[in-house]
Protein backbone atom coordinates (compact mmCIF):
# COMPACT_ATOMS: atom_id res chain seq x y z
CA UNK A 1 0.00 0.00 0.00
CA UNK A 2 1.22 3.54 -0.66
CA UNK A 3 2.33 5.67 2.26
CA UNK A 4 0.10 8.52 1.09
CA UNK A 5 1.10 12.01 2.11
CA UNK A 6 3.31 11.06 5.03
CA UNK A 7 6.69 12.64 4.20
CA UNK A 8 8.58 12.07 7.44
CA UNK A 9 11.12 9.30 7.98
CA UNK A 10 9.74 5.84 8.69
CA UNK A 11 11.39 3.00 10.58
CA UNK A 12 13.20 0.43 8.49
CA UNK A 13 11.22 -2.75 9.12
CA UNK A 14 13.15 -5.96 8.50
CA UNK A 15 12.90 -9.55 9.77
CA UNK A 16 14.86 -8.88 12.99
CA UNK A 17 12.52 -6.13 14.20
CA UNK A 18 9.27 -7.06 12.41
CA UNK A 19 7.45 -8.45 15.51
CA UNK A 20 7.95 -5.13 17.33
CA UNK A 21 6.38 -3.14 14.50
CA UNK A 22 3.64 -5.69 13.85
CA UNK A 23 2.62 -5.49 17.51
CA UNK A 24 2.40 -1.69 17.33
CA UNK A 25 0.33 -1.99 14.16
CA UNK A 26 -2.03 -4.18 16.22
CA UNK A 27 -2.00 -1.51 18.94
CA UNK A 28 0.05 -3.49 21.37
CA UNK A 29 3.55 -2.71 22.64
CA UNK A 30 5.77 -5.77 22.98
CA UNK A 31 9.45 -6.14 23.77
CA UNK A 32 11.82 -9.07 23.82
CA UNK A 33 12.52 -11.05 26.98
CA UNK A 34 15.49 -13.40 26.80
CA UNK A 35 14.47 -17.01 27.43
CA UNK A 36 17.96 -17.79 28.77
CA UNK A 37 18.78 -14.93 31.15
CA UNK A 38 15.37 -13.24 31.48
CA UNK A 39 16.64 -9.78 30.39
CA UNK A 40 13.92 -7.48 29.01
CA UNK A 41 15.74 -5.80 26.20
CA UNK A 42 15.46 -2.62 24.17
CA UNK A 43 16.20 -1.59 21.48
CA UNK A 44 15.05 -4.54 19.41
CA UNK A 45 17.89 -6.94 18.67
CA UNK A 46 18.30 -10.44 17.24
CA UNK A 47 20.53 -11.27 20.23
CA UNK A 48 20.60 -10.67 23.97
CA UNK A 49 23.29 -8.12 24.83
CA UNK A 50 23.78 -9.84 28.21
CA UNK A 51 24.18 -13.50 27.20
CA UNK A 52 24.16 -13.49 23.36
CA UNK A 53 21.22 -15.91 23.29
CA UNK A 54 18.79 -15.68 20.40
CA UNK A 55 15.86 -17.10 22.40
CA UNK A 56 13.03 -14.64 23.06
CA UNK A 57 9.44 -14.23 24.04
CA UNK A 58 7.70 -11.06 22.88
CA UNK A 59 6.25 -9.80 26.13
CA UNK A 60 3.30 -7.44 26.13
CA UNK A 61 3.91 -4.22 28.10
CA UNK A 62 1.44 -1.92 29.82
CA UNK A 63 2.07 1.16 27.70
CA UNK A 64 2.29 3.21 30.87
CA UNK A 65 5.28 5.23 31.95
CA UNK A 66 6.64 8.48 33.28
CA UNK A 67 8.17 11.48 31.56
CA UNK A 68 11.91 11.70 32.33
CA UNK A 69 12.73 14.72 30.17
CA UNK A 70 11.98 16.35 26.86
CA UNK A 71 12.92 19.03 24.38
CA UNK A 72 10.59 21.20 22.33
CA UNK A 73 11.81 21.30 18.75
CA UNK A 74 11.20 24.82 17.46
CA UNK A 75 13.15 24.69 14.20
CA UNK A 76 13.36 21.72 11.83
CA UNK A 77 17.07 21.71 11.10
CA UNK A 78 17.10 18.12 9.83
CA UNK A 79 14.39 16.75 7.58
CA UNK A 80 12.20 19.71 6.48
CA UNK A 81 9.10 17.48 6.65
CA UNK A 82 9.05 18.11 10.40
CA UNK A 83 8.32 21.82 9.87
CA UNK A 84 4.58 21.22 9.84
CA UNK A 85 4.73 19.84 13.40
CA UNK A 86 6.74 22.71 14.93
CA UNK A 87 6.72 23.05 17.90
CA UNK A 88 6.80 19.35 18.78
CA UNK A 89 8.03 17.41 21.79
CA UNK A 90 10.75 14.74 21.73
CA UNK A 91 10.89 12.98 25.06
CA UNK A 92 12.49 10.25 27.09
CA UNK A 93 9.78 8.07 28.64
CA UNK A 94 10.55 5.46 31.30
CA UNK A 95 8.17 2.55 30.77
CA UNK A 96 6.67 0.97 33.87
CA UNK A 97 8.50 -2.26 33.01
CA UNK A 98 11.89 -0.52 32.82
CA UNK A 99 13.08 0.39 29.34
CA UNK A 100 13.52 4.06 28.43
CA UNK A 101 12.08 5.07 25.07
CA UNK A 102 12.96 8.05 22.91
CA UNK A 103 9.54 9.11 21.65
CA UNK A 104 7.09 12.00 21.24
CA UNK A 105 4.58 13.47 23.66
CA UNK A 106 1.39 14.36 21.80
CA UNK A 107 -2.04 15.70 22.75
CA UNK A 108 -0.39 18.17 25.14
CA UNK A 109 0.75 21.76 25.57
CA UNK A 110 4.48 21.42 24.79
CA UNK A 111 5.24 24.19 27.27
CA UNK A 112 3.25 22.73 30.18
CA UNK A 113 4.96 19.36 30.69
CA UNK A 114 6.40 18.32 34.04
CA UNK A 115 9.26 16.04 35.01
CA UNK A 116 8.02 12.68 36.23
CA UNK A 117 4.45 13.13 35.06
CA UNK A 118 2.60 9.94 34.14
CA UNK A 119 2.09 9.26 30.46
CA UNK A 120 0.46 6.51 28.44
CA UNK A 121 0.95 5.17 24.97
CA UNK A 122 -0.78 6.56 21.89
CA UNK A 123 -0.71 4.29 18.85
CA UNK A 124 0.00 6.71 16.03
CA UNK A 125 -1.01 5.07 12.74
CA UNK A 126 1.12 7.26 10.50
CA UNK A 127 0.76 5.09 7.39
CA UNK A 128 -1.28 1.97 6.62
CA UNK A 129 1.86 -0.08 7.38
CA UNK A 130 3.48 1.80 10.22
CA UNK A 131 2.30 2.64 13.72
CA UNK A 132 4.61 4.63 15.99
CA UNK A 133 4.59 4.43 19.78
CA UNK A 134 3.94 7.96 21.02
CA UNK A 135 2.75 9.04 24.45
CA UNK A 136 0.32 11.53 26.00
CA UNK A 137 -0.11 12.87 29.52
CA UNK A 138 -2.56 10.79 31.57
CA UNK B 1 51.21 -0.79 31.71
CA UNK B 2 52.00 -1.06 28.04
CA UNK B 3 54.22 -3.78 26.65
CA UNK B 4 56.01 -1.07 24.69
CA UNK B 5 55.92 2.40 26.22
CA UNK B 6 55.15 4.94 23.49
CA UNK B 7 55.46 7.97 25.76
CA UNK B 8 57.32 10.67 23.79
CA UNK B 9 58.35 8.17 21.11
CA UNK B 10 56.32 9.81 18.33
CA UNK B 11 55.64 13.45 17.65
CA UNK B 12 53.86 15.94 15.43
CA UNK B 13 56.34 17.70 13.18
CA UNK B 14 54.20 19.56 10.68
CA UNK B 15 50.80 21.23 10.65
CA UNK B 16 49.02 22.84 7.74
CA UNK B 17 45.64 24.41 7.20
CA UNK B 18 43.73 26.16 4.47
CA UNK B 19 41.65 29.25 4.92
CA UNK B 20 38.63 28.47 7.12
CA UNK B 21 35.27 29.78 5.89
CA UNK B 22 31.57 29.09 5.89
CA UNK B 23 31.73 28.60 2.11
CA UNK B 24 35.00 28.44 0.18
CA UNK B 25 33.68 26.75 -2.95
CA UNK B 26 36.85 24.75 -3.41
CA UNK B 27 36.77 20.98 -3.90
CA UNK B 28 37.92 18.66 -1.10
CA UNK B 29 40.91 17.58 -3.19
CA UNK B 30 41.99 21.16 -3.87
CA UNK B 31 41.65 22.06 -0.17
CA UNK B 32 43.38 18.97 1.13
CA UNK B 33 46.36 19.36 -1.22
CA UNK B 34 46.71 22.96 -0.08
CA UNK B 35 46.76 21.81 3.56
CA UNK B 36 49.35 19.15 2.62
CA UNK B 37 51.63 21.73 0.94
CA UNK B 38 51.43 23.92 4.04
CA UNK B 39 52.15 21.01 6.40
CA UNK B 40 55.15 19.87 4.30
CA UNK B 41 56.52 23.40 4.31
CA UNK B 42 55.94 23.68 8.08
CA UNK B 43 57.85 20.44 8.70
CA UNK B 44 60.57 20.96 6.10
CA UNK B 45 59.65 17.69 4.38
CA UNK B 46 59.21 16.73 0.73
CA UNK B 47 56.08 15.05 -0.60
CA UNK B 48 58.16 11.98 -1.47
CA UNK B 49 58.95 11.40 2.21
CA UNK B 50 55.30 10.86 3.19
CA UNK B 51 54.70 7.10 3.18
CA UNK B 52 51.70 6.72 5.48
CA UNK B 53 48.26 8.33 5.37
CA UNK B 54 45.18 8.42 7.58
CA UNK B 55 41.89 10.08 6.73
CA UNK B 56 38.43 9.93 8.20
CA UNK B 57 36.61 11.22 5.12
CA UNK B 58 35.11 14.70 5.20
CA UNK B 59 31.50 15.64 5.65
CA UNK B 60 29.34 15.41 3.70
CA UNK B 61 31.91 14.70 1.03
CA UNK B 62 35.64 14.69 1.63
CA UNK B 63 38.22 12.64 -0.17
CA UNK B 64 38.66 8.88 0.10
CA UNK B 65 42.27 7.85 0.62
CA UNK B 66 42.65 6.28 -2.80
CA UNK B 67 41.30 9.24 -4.75
CA UNK B 68 43.50 11.56 -2.68
CA UNK B 69 46.55 9.45 -3.48
CA UNK B 70 45.71 9.51 -7.17
CA UNK B 71 45.33 13.29 -7.18
CA UNK B 72 48.28 14.13 -4.94
CA UNK B 73 50.76 11.59 -6.29
CA UNK B 74 51.64 10.32 -2.83
CA UNK B 75 53.50 7.01 -2.69
CA UNK B 76 52.29 5.15 0.40
CA UNK B 77 53.02 1.86 2.12
CA UNK B 78 50.46 2.21 4.93
CA UNK B 79 46.97 3.72 4.86
CA UNK B 80 43.95 3.78 7.13
CA UNK B 81 40.50 5.29 6.62
CA UNK B 82 38.01 5.84 9.43
CA UNK B 83 34.24 6.32 9.56
CA UNK B 84 32.95 9.63 8.20
CA UNK B 85 32.45 11.35 11.55
CA UNK B 86 34.20 14.12 13.39
CA UNK B 87 35.46 12.06 16.27
CA UNK B 88 38.60 10.34 15.02
CA UNK B 89 41.31 12.90 15.75
CA UNK B 90 42.84 11.11 18.71
CA UNK B 91 42.33 7.68 17.15
CA UNK B 92 44.10 8.89 14.00
CA UNK B 93 47.08 10.27 15.89
CA UNK B 94 47.37 7.13 18.03
CA UNK B 95 47.32 5.05 14.83
CA UNK B 96 50.00 7.29 13.33
CA UNK B 97 52.16 7.00 16.46
CA UNK B 98 51.81 3.22 16.35
CA UNK B 99 52.66 3.18 12.64
CA UNK B 100 55.85 5.22 12.85
CA UNK B 101 57.16 3.47 15.96
CA UNK B 102 56.44 0.02 14.54
CA UNK B 103 58.04 0.98 11.25
CA UNK B 104 55.15 0.35 8.88
CA UNK B 105 55.63 3.99 7.84
CA UNK B 106 58.17 6.74 8.51
CA UNK B 107 56.11 9.88 8.01
CA UNK B 108 52.34 9.65 8.40
CA UNK B 109 50.08 12.35 7.01
CA UNK B 110 46.71 12.86 8.71
CA UNK B 111 44.49 14.99 6.49
CA UNK B 112 40.78 15.74 6.56
CA UNK B 113 38.48 18.14 4.80
CA UNK B 114 35.06 19.58 5.51
CA UNK B 115 32.64 20.78 2.87
CA UNK B 116 29.00 21.74 3.42
CA UNK B 117 25.87 21.20 1.32
CA UNK B 118 25.43 24.92 0.62
CA UNK B 119 29.10 25.18 -0.41
CA UNK B 120 31.09 22.81 -2.59
CA UNK B 121 28.73 20.06 -1.45
CA UNK B 122 26.21 21.40 -3.97
CA UNK B 123 28.30 19.80 -6.67
CA UNK B 124 28.00 16.40 -5.00
CA UNK B 125 24.32 16.60 -4.04
CA UNK B 126 23.12 14.84 -7.16
CA UNK B 127 25.10 11.74 -6.20
CA UNK B 128 23.66 11.47 -2.70
CA UNK B 129 19.98 10.72 -3.14
CA UNK B 130 19.92 7.97 -0.52
CA UNK B 131 17.53 8.31 2.42
CA UNK B 132 19.56 6.18 4.82
CA UNK B 133 20.50 7.73 8.12
CA UNK B 134 22.14 6.40 11.28
CA UNK B 135 19.03 7.47 13.14
CA UNK B 136 17.13 4.74 11.29
CA UNK B 137 19.24 1.93 12.73
CA UNK B 138 17.47 -0.26 15.28
CA UNK B 139 19.72 1.26 17.96
CA UNK B 140 19.30 4.83 16.69
CA UNK B 141 22.01 7.32 15.82
CA UNK B 142 25.36 7.84 17.45
CA UNK B 143 24.06 10.89 19.29
CA UNK B 144 20.81 9.19 20.24
CA UNK B 145 18.82 10.25 17.20
CA UNK B 146 15.59 8.46 16.28
CA UNK B 147 14.61 9.97 12.97
CA UNK B 148 11.00 8.80 12.87
CA UNK B 149 10.32 10.60 16.16
CA UNK B 150 11.77 13.84 14.80
CA UNK B 151 15.01 13.59 16.75
CA UNK B 152 16.97 13.61 13.54
CA UNK B 153 19.98 15.85 14.13
CA UNK B 154 23.00 15.55 16.42
CA UNK B 155 22.11 19.00 17.76
CA UNK B 156 18.59 18.14 18.85
CA UNK B 157 19.83 14.90 20.38
CA UNK B 158 22.55 16.78 22.27
CA UNK B 159 19.96 19.25 23.48
CA UNK B 160 18.24 16.33 25.16
CA UNK B 161 21.53 15.55 26.93
CA UNK B 162 21.66 19.18 28.05
CA UNK B 163 18.07 18.98 29.32
CA UNK B 164 18.88 15.90 31.37
CA UNK B 165 22.00 17.56 32.73
CA UNK B 166 20.20 20.77 33.65
CA UNK B 167 17.30 19.02 35.35
CA UNK B 168 19.57 16.63 37.25
CA UNK B 169 22.08 19.22 38.46
CA UNK B 170 20.15 22.49 38.44
CA UNK B 171 22.19 24.16 35.71
CA UNK B 172 20.80 27.29 34.03
CA UNK B 173 20.66 28.73 30.51
CA UNK B 174 22.94 31.59 31.58
CA UNK B 175 25.53 29.11 32.82
CA UNK B 176 25.40 27.17 29.56
CA UNK B 177 25.80 30.43 27.63
CA UNK B 178 29.17 31.01 29.31
CA UNK B 179 30.61 28.19 27.21
CA UNK B 180 29.90 29.77 23.83
CA UNK B 181 30.94 33.18 25.16
CA UNK B 182 34.31 31.83 26.38
CA UNK B 183 35.19 30.27 23.03
CA UNK B 184 33.99 33.30 21.09
CA UNK B 185 36.08 35.54 23.32
CA UNK B 186 39.16 33.38 22.72
CA UNK B 187 38.54 33.49 18.96
CA UNK B 188 38.90 37.27 19.00
CA UNK B 189 42.65 36.71 19.24
CA UNK B 190 42.74 34.19 16.37
CA UNK B 191 42.60 35.89 12.95
CA UNK B 192 42.06 32.48 11.29
CA UNK B 193 38.84 31.88 13.24
CA UNK B 194 35.62 32.18 11.29
CA UNK B 195 34.14 34.21 14.17
CA UNK B 196 37.17 36.51 14.49
CA UNK B 197 36.12 40.13 14.89
CA UNK B 198 32.64 39.05 15.99
CA UNK B 199 32.66 39.32 19.79
CA UNK B 200 29.66 38.00 21.72
CA UNK B 201 28.34 38.76 25.20
CA UNK B 202 26.11 36.68 27.44
CA UNK B 203 23.28 39.07 26.53
CA UNK B 204 23.83 38.31 22.85
CA UNK B 205 23.63 34.62 23.72
CA UNK B 206 20.45 34.96 25.76
CA UNK B 207 18.80 36.93 22.97
CA UNK B 208 19.68 34.43 20.24
CA UNK B 209 16.87 32.27 18.93
CA UNK B 210 15.98 28.86 20.23
CA UNK B 211 16.49 25.93 17.87
CA UNK B 212 15.53 23.10 20.22
CA UNK B 213 15.39 24.42 23.79
CA UNK B 214 17.47 24.41 25.89
CA UNK B 215 19.73 24.88 22.84
CA UNK B 216 19.91 28.28 21.25
CA UNK B 217 21.68 29.03 17.99
CA UNK B 218 25.01 29.61 19.75
CA UNK B 219 25.00 26.24 21.50
CA UNK B 220 25.82 24.76 18.09
CA UNK B 221 29.24 24.72 16.45
CA UNK B 222 29.80 26.16 13.02
CA UNK B 223 29.37 24.32 9.75
CA UNK B 224 32.02 25.31 7.28
CA UNK B 225 34.65 24.42 4.69
CA UNK B 226 38.39 23.94 4.90
CA UNK B 227 41.12 21.39 5.41
CA UNK B 228 43.63 20.44 8.10
CA UNK B 229 46.80 18.33 7.81
CA UNK B 230 49.23 17.02 10.42
CA UNK B 231 52.43 15.01 9.96
CA UNK B 232 53.62 12.47 12.53
CA UNK B 233 57.01 10.78 12.76
CA UNK B 234 59.35 9.36 15.41
CA UNK B 235 61.17 11.59 17.88
CA UNK B 236 64.46 10.39 16.44
CA UNK B 237 63.59 11.61 12.92
CA UNK B 238 61.90 14.73 14.28
CA UNK B 239 65.12 16.00 15.79
CA UNK B 240 66.55 16.38 12.23
CA UNK B 241 63.64 18.60 11.13
CA UNK B 242 63.31 22.36 11.28
CA UNK B 243 60.91 22.98 14.16
CA UNK B 244 60.64 21.91 17.80
CA UNK B 245 59.05 18.45 17.80
CA UNK B 246 55.79 18.23 19.73
CA UNK B 247 55.78 14.98 21.65
CA UNK B 248 52.82 12.63 21.84
CA UNK B 249 53.15 11.96 25.56
CA UNK B 250 49.96 10.18 26.52
CA UNK B 251 46.76 8.94 24.96
CA UNK B 252 43.67 6.81 25.37
CA UNK B 253 40.99 5.81 22.89
CA UNK B 254 37.27 6.34 22.44
CA UNK B 255 35.44 4.21 24.99
CA UNK B 256 32.31 2.35 23.98
CA UNK B 257 29.74 0.16 25.65
CA UNK B 258 25.94 0.24 26.08
CA UNK B 259 26.23 2.96 28.70
CA UNK B 260 29.06 4.80 27.01
CA UNK B 261 27.65 5.05 23.57
CA UNK B 262 26.02 8.43 23.03
CA UNK B 263 28.72 10.51 21.43
CA UNK B 264 27.95 13.77 23.20
CA UNK B 265 27.29 12.42 26.69
CA UNK B 266 29.50 10.93 29.31
CA UNK B 267 28.15 7.79 31.04
CA UNK B 268 25.22 8.32 33.37
CA UNK B 269 23.34 10.93 31.34
CA UNK B 270 20.42 8.62 30.53
CA UNK B 271 19.94 9.47 26.87
CA UNK B 272 18.82 6.83 24.40
CA UNK B 273 19.13 3.47 26.17
CA UNK B 274 22.07 4.68 28.29
CA UNK B 275 21.46 4.24 32.02
CA UNK B 276 21.08 7.37 34.13
CA UNK B 277 22.91 7.68 37.41
CA UNK B 278 25.82 8.99 39.40
CA UNK B 279 29.19 9.31 37.72
CA UNK B 280 32.67 9.38 39.18
CA UNK B 281 35.69 9.89 36.92
CA UNK B 282 38.09 7.02 37.59
CA UNK B 283 41.82 6.99 36.89
CA UNK B 284 42.56 7.82 33.27
CA UNK B 285 45.31 6.06 31.34
CA UNK B 286 46.24 9.26 29.51
CA UNK B 287 47.69 10.79 32.70
CA UNK B 288 49.45 7.62 33.77
CA UNK B 289 51.08 7.29 30.36
CA UNK B 290 52.11 10.96 30.11
CA UNK B 291 53.23 11.01 33.77
CA UNK B 292 51.30 14.21 34.47
CA UNK B 293 47.94 14.98 36.05
CA UNK B 294 45.17 17.56 35.65
CA UNK B 295 47.06 20.28 37.54
CA UNK B 296 49.99 20.07 35.11
CA UNK B 297 47.82 20.93 32.10
CA UNK B 298 48.40 24.48 30.79
CA UNK B 299 45.42 24.61 28.42
CA UNK B 300 42.65 22.23 27.52
CA UNK B 301 41.05 21.38 24.17
CA UNK B 302 37.51 20.00 24.04
CA UNK B 303 35.42 18.56 21.20
CA UNK B 304 32.84 21.36 21.39
CA UNK B 305 30.38 20.37 18.67
CA UNK B 306 27.67 21.45 21.12
CA UNK B 307 27.94 23.44 24.34
CA UNK B 308 26.96 20.53 26.60
CA UNK B 309 30.07 18.61 25.49
CA UNK B 310 32.23 20.95 27.54
CA UNK B 311 30.47 20.06 30.78
CA UNK B 312 30.37 16.32 30.18
CA UNK B 313 34.01 16.22 29.02
CA UNK B 314 35.30 18.23 32.00
CA UNK B 315 33.50 15.87 34.38
CA UNK B 316 34.58 12.77 32.51
CA UNK B 317 38.25 13.67 33.01
CA UNK B 318 37.89 14.82 36.60
CA UNK B 319 38.51 18.54 36.16
CA UNK B 320 35.50 18.88 38.44
CA UNK B 321 33.09 16.39 40.03
CA UNK B 322 29.96 15.24 38.19
CA UNK B 323 27.29 17.92 38.29
CA UNK B 324 29.67 20.78 39.03
CA UNK B 325 30.93 21.72 35.58
CA UNK B 326 28.18 24.31 35.21
CA UNK B 327 29.74 26.15 38.16
CA UNK B 328 33.31 25.45 37.02
CA UNK B 329 32.83 27.12 33.61
CA UNK B 330 31.57 30.45 34.95
CA UNK B 331 33.31 33.76 34.41
CA UNK B 332 36.76 33.78 32.83
CA UNK B 333 37.68 30.22 33.90
CA UNK B 334 38.11 29.05 30.27
CA UNK B 335 39.21 32.36 28.74
CA UNK B 336 42.74 33.14 27.56
CA UNK B 337 44.42 34.47 30.68
CA UNK B 338 41.97 32.57 32.89
CA UNK B 339 42.84 29.80 35.36
CA UNK B 340 42.75 27.04 32.69
CA UNK B 341 42.19 28.30 29.14
CA UNK B 342 40.03 26.01 26.99
CA UNK B 343 39.94 26.01 23.19
CA UNK B 344 42.34 28.92 22.72
CA UNK B 345 41.65 28.78 18.97
CA UNK B 346 37.93 29.41 19.48
CA UNK B 347 37.01 25.74 19.16
CA UNK B 348 34.52 24.18 16.76
CA UNK B 349 32.08 26.87 17.88
CA UNK B 350 34.13 29.89 16.85
CA UNK B 351 37.21 28.84 14.86
CA UNK B 352 35.39 26.24 12.78
CA UNK B 353 34.27 22.62 12.77
CA UNK B 354 37.27 20.72 11.52
CA UNK B 355 36.49 17.72 13.68
CA UNK B 356 39.04 18.73 16.29
CA UNK B 357 41.99 18.39 13.92
CA UNK B 358 42.13 22.19 14.12
CA UNK B 359 42.39 21.96 17.92
CA UNK B 360 45.40 19.67 17.46
CA UNK B 361 46.99 22.21 15.12
CA UNK B 362 46.44 24.86 17.78
CA UNK B 363 48.01 22.63 20.46
CA UNK B 364 51.13 22.21 18.30
CA UNK B 365 51.41 25.93 17.60
CA UNK B 366 50.89 26.81 21.28
CA UNK B 367 53.61 24.39 22.39
CA UNK B 368 55.96 25.85 19.78
CA UNK B 369 55.17 29.37 21.02
CA UNK B 370 53.79 30.51 17.64
CA UNK B 371 50.45 31.93 18.80
CA UNK B 372 51.24 35.62 19.19
CA UNK B 373 48.55 37.54 21.04
CA UNK B 374 46.80 34.36 22.17
CA UNK B 375 49.94 32.54 23.29
CA UNK B 376 49.51 30.64 26.56
CA UNK B 377 52.61 31.65 28.57
CA UNK B 378 55.07 28.80 29.17
CA UNK B 379 52.80 26.19 27.58
CA UNK B 380 54.44 22.82 28.24
CA UNK B 381 51.60 20.27 28.47
CA UNK B 382 48.28 20.54 26.64
CA UNK B 383 45.42 18.05 26.70
CA UNK B 384 42.61 17.08 24.36
CA UNK B 385 39.46 15.59 25.94
CA UNK B 386 36.01 14.51 24.76
CA UNK B 387 32.80 13.33 26.46
CA UNK B 388 33.32 9.94 24.83
CA UNK B 389 36.59 9.13 26.52
CA UNK B 390 39.44 9.67 24.08
CA UNK B 391 42.24 11.95 25.13
CA UNK B 392 45.76 12.97 24.24
CA UNK B 393 48.46 14.92 26.03
CA UNK B 394 51.05 16.73 23.92
CA UNK B 395 54.19 18.24 25.38
CA UNK B 396 57.07 20.33 24.13
CA UNK B 397 59.70 17.85 22.96
CA UNK B 398 63.43 18.19 23.34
Amino acid sequence: MPTGDYKKPLPVIHPDNEPYWTALKNHEIRMQRCTDCNTLRYPVSPVCHKCLSEGVTWEQLSGKGTLRSWIVVEAATGNPAWSEDIPYVVALVDLAEGPRLTTNIVECDPYALEYGQPVEIVYADVTPEVTLAKFKPV
Amino acid sequence: MATFDLRNQACIVGVGTTEFGRILDKSPIRLQVEALRNALDDAGLQKEQIDGFITAFGSPRGADFDEYVAHSGLNLRWVQQFWDHGRWGTTSIIAAANAVTSGVANYVLIANTATVPRGYGKSFAKFSGGRWSEGLRDVGGGQGQVDYHGLDTPGAASSLVARNYMSRYGATDEEMGQIAVAYRTNAQKNPAAIMYDKPMTIDDYMQSRYISPPFRLFDYCLTNEGSVALIVTTMERARQLKKTPIAISGFQGIHSNRNDWIFFARPGMGVGFQEEGDFVAGPQRVYEMAQVDQKDIDALYIYDAFSINTWTALERFGFCPAGEAHNYTKGTQMHLGGPLPVNTNGGLMSEGHFSGYNHYVEMVRQLRGECGERQVPNAEALQWITPFGDSMILTKGS
